[in-house]
């Protein structure tokens, strides 16, 4: 066989469609195309934009006059209807505030440098938090106690986001690029469960379903997470 | 920084940098999968690419150039990041791919770094020996040599006539 035909092989291979999830994406850092001096000066006007638009999006939150565009915000259940909301994005500083429906009782709730809490979700109870870390080597969702304790990692999906709790509390819903098993084909934006308590990851689509709890499912990587015993 | 579509990209330039994805992006997944031997790893680079690019919007000059260049940097750092220094096609993998291109694909990973990106972005991205070397910082006359070596050793492992 030549090279050329496995070349032509390999443009056989079905790819997935992405652009949704690229126009929903967190970014993360700025890859580094620079070289040398250009990218040492990068880095320093990097900072100095950064440490501005933290000042900015701060100032802007606390005087109530702007909204960060970055911002997700997040109802909590059982408690009059107080809002959490990120001002930053991606995995840049960010802060996690709280506010009450009529703009009162602000308060910071996590300055995380780097950021950790992204795309919080409630619990219907109000007693846990699901949330994305954005940051590269530790994205995943996880589920921890609301003052951010007792942290569980459940996927470890470099592109897992929107976690969603279920009415009753036991399996959280979220979308993630993942493959899928040989039957299917490519790689896709799919609606994902995680079942807290059954830890078992489950896929679904729209035209079949399947359900593996294998080495890439949420269940196989929360039992390596917490039989290390470490928090993520 | 925030989600793309809050991004300050022109429309115009959305519209082209979309337009680009709908014409390249297939095979700029499909060499990526190449050059990381890992789906994920090769969505990821594209969407973070793309993302990014929409984030830029006209401070990009030549947004097929940036794009590729961001996306291989990516994947560079993402398989440095899981310290995988010879990527492979894993057995579990389960995307569909015919078989003559999975062993090429796991012959790649037995390639230096440089020489697969250079095989990949020629062969399969179908970029001349230039281009290949301004997208990984190079020069002509290391892309030919890196182009050589690698198709050699491509031979060698997969017992290939030429």
């Amino acid at each position: 066989m030549k090279l050329s035909d496995r070349f032509e092989a390999l443009d056989a291979t079905r790819s997935p469609d992405l652009w949704r999830s690229i126009e929903n994406r967190e970014l993360g850092p700025a890859p580094s195309l620079g070289t040398g001096r250009r990218r040492a000066a990068a880095a320093v006007v990097a900072l100095a934009v950064a440490a501005g638009a933290i000042a900015l999006t701060a100032r802007a939150f606390i005087g109530m006059e702007a909204r960060e565009p970055g911002a997700t915000a997040s109802v909590q259940p059982k408690a009059n209807g107080v809002i959490w909301f990120r001002v930053g994005g991606g995995d840049g500083p960010s802060f996690v505030y709280e506010v009450r429906p009529d703009g009162s009782g602000q308060r910071l709730v996590f300055d995380s440098q780097p950021p950790r809490f992204s795309q919080i979700a409630w619990s219907p109870d109000g007693k846990r938090i699901a949330f994305v870390d954005p940051v590269v080597g530790r994205r995943g969702i996880y589920i921890s106690n609301p003052d951010g304790s007792d942290a569980q990692r459940l996927t470890e999906g470099v592109n897992d986001g929107w976690p969603s709790w279920s009415p009753d509390g036991t399996s959280i819903a979220f979308s993630s690029t993942r493959s899928l098993p040989p039957t299917s084909t490519g790689t896709f934006t799919a609606a994902m469960t995680f079942s807290i308590t059954s830890n078992c990851g489950r896929f679904e689509m729209a035209a079949s379903r399947s359900t593996r709890c294998s080495r890439a499912a949420p269940s196989a990587s929360h039992r390596r997470a917490t039989s290390a015993g470490s928090e993520p | 920084m925030g989600r793309v579509r809050d991004a300050p990209a022109g429309v115009r330039r959305h519209e082209e940098i979309e337009r680009l994805y709908r014409e390249q992006g297939s095979r700029m997944w499909r060499a990526l999968l190449a050059f990381a031997g890992d789906p994920e790893v090769a969505s990821d680079a594209v969407a973070e690419a793309f993302a990014q690019a929409l984030r830029r919007g006209g401070e990009i000059r030549d947004p097929e150039r940036w794009v590729w260049r961001a996306a291989f940097r990516i994947a560079a750092g993402a398989l440095k990041e899981r310290r995988r220094e010879v990527p492979g096609v894993e057995e579990e993998a389960s995307y569909e791919m015919e078989e003559p291109a999975r062993e090429l694909v796991a012959a790649l990973a037995k390639l230096s770094a440089k020489q697969r990106a250079a095989v990949v972005l020629h062969h399969a991205a179908g970029y001349p020996v230039n281009d290949v070397a301004h997208l990984i910082g190079s020069t002509s006359a290391a892309v030919r040599v890196h182009l050589m070596r690698g198709r050699r050793r491509l031979r060698e492992l997969l017992g290939d006539e030429g």
